[in-house]
């Protein structure tokens, strides 16, 4: 189908995509990657008055190192993120996880910062900005503020964004060191495939685990931490053991709340989880592994 | 906030400036505006692949781009593809294993097809599928496809290691 009518207007700069957002008497949309939006607009389970095209806004662009952080804009194409050297190095479990981010087509259009604002519960980067707790930096008319991961993702297509805030660039410590593990597991009916269920894991301890995140993504309305499991895991000495892995597995297909969807109900998504929480432990590796 | 807007793109080495609607999707600019049809529009939601067309060298899905967007870039179709022999091996390797039989899949698949053969990860059958998996066929059950793309993947191949 078509999209239904709109205007348009491609942004000169990040204030001008500001005005026009926050502009009272036109209903506006950003669009960057436009692999969601498109999609929506086309089969007519969205609609806009007005879309404020981002693609030209250089500020938001770019993945560089600042310190011991590394900053990806927020126009970051998917295919930007596995191509980059930078990533693979500093943050293993996004250039794991962004291979599974649909086909090569959509990531080379589709975008970080529509990824994290969309919130698709089943989607793999939020997950990941949660286990690394990124800060997600957004910029509105009253300045910058910073979200962390942890509380930005609300429920099914809900974030923490106000009307009228942009994302502007995401900010994530450097996680390639030896003292940094993660692993990352996901299942699809077929590649490509948003998740039926899946884990991103990210640790710090080189001989033992000091610190864990595990979050599981589609498998709820938001990606959900497991903090009993990942208190279960913490002292585990490395590689995991068999039964270790279950047992923080089973923590963690514990304490989540499942909810079911049109893929597959609430007690195959704890199932799949607590599979899949054993797996990625089981391979539980640095960079060099 | 424009209803109307003037894009200008090179289209297979010709640059075509005209007036369309903003809502004007990139693949029904091609084929209505431009009057290429080889590219096809199958889902409109970015699933099907029919729509895959190059814009300034990366494949993307046709239907989920505005013409709008596509202002300032150089856009390619299968049948500029075709025309300069860039599509030459898998073609000849599709007609070999009777890798199309109605077509509606085939220009989006070989333009993927490409990528996954210039990126060399076209190492086995089951990252030829996964690669693919975003083209669907609904005539010939895929395995004659795989077939065309693993042979080209490897004769490629074999020319790398002669170098």
């Amino acid at each position: 189908m078509k999209a239904p009518d709109f205007s348009y207007t491609r942004a000169k700069s990040l204030d001008e995509a500001i005005t026009l957002l926050n502009a009272t008497d036109v209903d506006s949309s950003l669009i960057a990657g436009g692999q969601s939006l498109m999609a929506m607009l086309n089969l007519r389970i969205a609609s806009t008055d007005h879309l404020v095209d981002l693609n030209g806004l250089t500020e938001l662009r770019g993945i560089e190192e600042r310190g011991n952080n590394i900053r990806i804009g927020a126009l970051t194409r998917h295919s930007e993120i596995e191509g980059s050297a930078l990533i693979a190095a500093e943050l293993p479990l996004v250039a794991e996880a962004i291979r599974e981010v649909a086909h090569v087509a959509i990531r080379n259009r589709g975008t970080i910062g529509g990824s994290l604002a969309l919130a698709d519960p089943a989607a793999e980067l939020p997950a990941c900005m949660m286990a690394y707790e990124a800060d997600i930096i957004v910029v509105g008319t009253q300045g910058e503020k910073s979200y962390p991961a942890s509380d930005f993702f609300l429920g099914v297509f809900e974030t923490a964004l106000q009307p009228g805030e942009v994302i502007k660039e995401i900010i994530l410590k450097k996680r390639g060191s030896a003292t940094n593990h993660c692993a990352f597991a996901e299942l699809a009916r077929r590649k490509g495939d948003y998740a039926m269920a899946g884990i991103a894991i990210s640790t710090t301890g080189s001989q033992q685990i000091e610190s864990a995140k595990i979050v599981a993504f589609g498998v709820s309305d938001k990606p959900e931490y497991a903090p009993r499991a990942e208190q279960a895991l913490v002292g585990s000495p490395l590689p995991i053991s068999d039964e270790k892995a279950s047992q923080v597995a089973e923590a963690a297909f514990s304490e989540i709340e499942f909810a079911g969807d049109v893929h597959a109900s609430a007690q195959t998504k704890a199932h799949l989880t607590k599979t899949l929480v054993r797996r990625s432990l089981a391979k539980l590796s640095g960079k060099d592994s | 906030m424009e209803k109307q807007r003037t894009v200008t793109l090179t289209i297979n080495d010709e640059k075509i400036t005209e007036d369309v609607d903003v809502r004007l999707n990139l693949v029904d600019f091609i084929r209505q505006n431009v009057g290429l049809t080889g590219s096809h529009v199958g889902c409109e939601h970015g699933v099907c692949g029919a729509c895959t067309l190059l814009v300034n060298g990366e494949i993307v899905r046709g239907c989920l781009m505005l013409a709008v967007q596509a202002d300032n870039c150089v856009v390619e179709t299968i049948e500029g593809l075709s025309d300069a022999g860039k599509l030459q091996d898998l073609q000849s390797a599709f007609l070999k294993h009777n890798a199309a039989q109605c077509g509606f899949c085939s220009p989006g698949m070989l333009l993927t097809a490409r990528e996954l053969v210039k990126s060399g990860s076209a190492t086995n059958r089951k990252a030829i599928r996964e690669y693919i998996s975003g083209n669907y066929c609904r005539c010939t059950g895929y395995q004659a496809i795989v077939d065309a793309i693993e042979e080209v993947a490897q004769s490629s191949a074999t020319e790398e290691d002669a170098r």
